[in-house]
């Protein structure tokens, strides 16, 4: 599998067609409106799209996908196997997964975090997705 | 072209207290299109519920997969047993239409 894109949006949504909606595709600062709540993590939620091309002799077969999201060093939770498969289609030589995930994530403060994805058992991986966590506005 | 989409609504809880934390337990759902309806299987523990919608089947596992494990643990049960990948492989082949195929983080506190 070749990745084609891969990125955050405020909102990502699926439509029953096989499309999907974007919603502020490209956010990778996401800044808290209100004042922190001591002691409480904040709850960030996010879209990610993933557009990944299988190559001819991967059609037919389980082909998950590894996510883990770290945050300040530390793993949130555990890394997420995405199975994917792409059906033969006789005369076709260009098969696609569209990946759309709405996040809900919980953070413990302001921060940076990445996201990380991977698959052949993480002999491939692409370049993490990074994204921050800033403070309120001073006042 | 062929395109293939999945949709996933992932959730990453966390709690600043490690004994909170470490109560989380994190199980998939993930659903699928069969002859007009919608059939969710978690893939950690079998648990199977069915619905009119992805929404609909995953919404009907969450409560199936809290009562599986609320029973078996009552009464010493095993919870279930993980689904094999060549069946998950036979449940995405099975997929039909172009609705995306739908997975779902759920998450329980012990």
């Amino acid at each position: 599998m070749n990745l084609r894109a891969v990125f955050l949006a405020r909102r990502a949504v699926a439509n029953a067609d096989g499309t999907f909606d974007v919603e502020g595709g490209g956010v990778t600062e996401f800044r808290l409106a209100n004042g922190l709540l001591l002691g409480a993590p904040i709850r960030l939620q996010f879209g990610v799209v993933l557009r990944l091309e299988v190559n001819e002799d991967e059609v037919d077969q389980l082909r998950p996908v590894d996510l883990s999201v770290t945050f300040e060093g530390r793993q949130l939770g555990p890394a997420t196997s995405i199975p994917l498969m792409a059906r033969h289609v006789p005369g076709e030589t260009r098969y696609y997964h569209n990946v759309i995930m709405n996040m809900v994530v919980d953070v413990p403060g302001p921060g940076a975090g990445y996201l990380r994805f991977s698959w052949d058992g993480g002999l491939t991986t692409v370049p993490p997705v990074h994204f921050t966590v800033g403070s309120p506005p001073a006042g | 072209m062929v395109v293939a989409s999945s949709a996933l609504n992932l959730e990453l809880r966390t709690s600043r207290d490690p004994a909170t934390a470490a109560r989380l337990t994190f199980l998939s759902g993930i659903a699928v299109c069969q002859a007009g309806r919608w059939v969710a299987v978690c893939r950690e523990l079998g648990t199977v519920a069915e619905g009119g919608t992805a929404d609909g089947a995953l919404d009907a596992l969450e409560a199936a997969v809290r009562d599986v494990i609320e029973v078996a643990d009552e009464e010493g049960l095993d919870r279930g047993i993980p689904v094999p990948a060549d069946e998950i492989r036979q449940l995405l082949l099975e997929h039909e239409g172009r609705a995306p195929v739908t997975l779902r983080t759920i998450v329980l506190q012990a």
